[in-house]
């Protein structure tokens, strides 16, 4: 009886090792697949288009509400013209040349800190040779000044 | 004859647990994998960063087209022209149709803008705008 429990034990050891080896084996594969699966994970922006037509700006409603502190604008709408000449992109709001992409971010703010940001819709114009990057730049930071109305301009826009 | 069935018995049982093991294990990995592979797909951008950017839920179904930084439009690593890819939209348009726009941060905006005018035209009502987190504080 002990003699073959000995031999039987000396079979199974090795029947015992191998598959917790695999199971080892199997789980360091998984964990290097997920390890090296890649950077960080990309994050969207959403857009929801809420009209047909989102590309046409509001233009008669909201001037009302205008705070007294930026007279500086109509603020019917805020257009924010992008246009590439060379290799920097001109911001222009509404009609008014801005000092690059920091300037609107600034304007932007400002103008949300004036209480503007629920009245007041954003339209961005970009040209076609405006680097995508800089137009979601601009986009971003009219999301994150609190603006509820940013649109893209998908067509000649009229302006007020 | 008892002591054979009682080895066979001990057998089977003894070899069952294990068997789940790998099992479930190789289970796992084919999931980890199929998902990797779905990922890996896209194709690498220079995505745009974006503050305000937050995580992705990919609905299923959704449309993902690439733009590239020379502005060539690419639906699964397949690049097509303007008109394909309008026409692919078209397709998959409709209610509760989305569509994911990842655009290289130096693509002209000129290629992306007709994928938001296909959009209105194809009835597709959400789009994602791929982005990257922005690495410091928000601006």
């Amino acid at each position: 009886m002990k003699l073959r429990r000995r031999d039987r034990s000396a079979a199974a050891d090795v029947d015992r090792a191998l598959t917790p080896l695999i199971d080892v084996v199997f789980l360091l594969l998984i964990f290097f697949v997920c390890a090296g699966s890649g950077g960080p994970a990309e994050e969207v922006l959403g857009l929801a288009f809420a009209e047909p037509t989102p590309a046409e700006p509001e233009t008669a409603a909201a001037s009302a509400d205008a705070p007294p502190a930026v007279e500086e604008f109509d603020l019917g709408s805020l257009t924010v013209e992008l246009r590439r000449e060379g290799d920097v992109t001109v911001a222009v709001a509404n009609d008014v040349e801005r000092a690059g992409l920091d300037a609107i971010g600034t304007l932007l703010r400002e103008l949300a800190d004036a209480g503007a940001a629920a009245d007041v819709p954003v339209v961005i114009d970009a040209g076609d040779a405006v680097p995508t990057g800089e137009v979601i730049n601009v986009f971003d930071a009219a999301v994150a000044a609190g603006f509820t109305t940013v649109n893209f301009a998908t067509g000649e826009i009229k302006r007020p | 004859m008892k002591t054979p069935a009682r080895v066979r018995d001990r057998g089977v049982r003894s070899a069952m647990t294990p068997l789940i093991d790998v099992v479930f294990i190789l289970l796992i990995f084919f999931l980890v994998a199929s998902h990797v592979s779905r990922t890996e797909d896209r194709l690498p951008v220079e995505l745009p960063e974006a503050a305000t950017a937050g995580d992705d839920t990919d609905p299923p179904g959704r449309l993902a087209v690439t733009v590239d930084a020379a502005g060539t439009y690419y639906l699964d690593d397949e690049p097509l022209e303007t008109e394909q890819v309008v026409a692919a939209m078209t397709v998959n348009g409709g209610d509760g149709a989305s569509l994911l726009i990842r655009a290289d941060r130096d693509a002209p905006f000129g290629k992306v803008r007709p994928l938001l005018t296909a959009c209105l035209e194809a009835g597709i009502a959400e789009v994602d705008i791929a982005a990257d987190a922005v690495a410091g504080a928000a601006p």
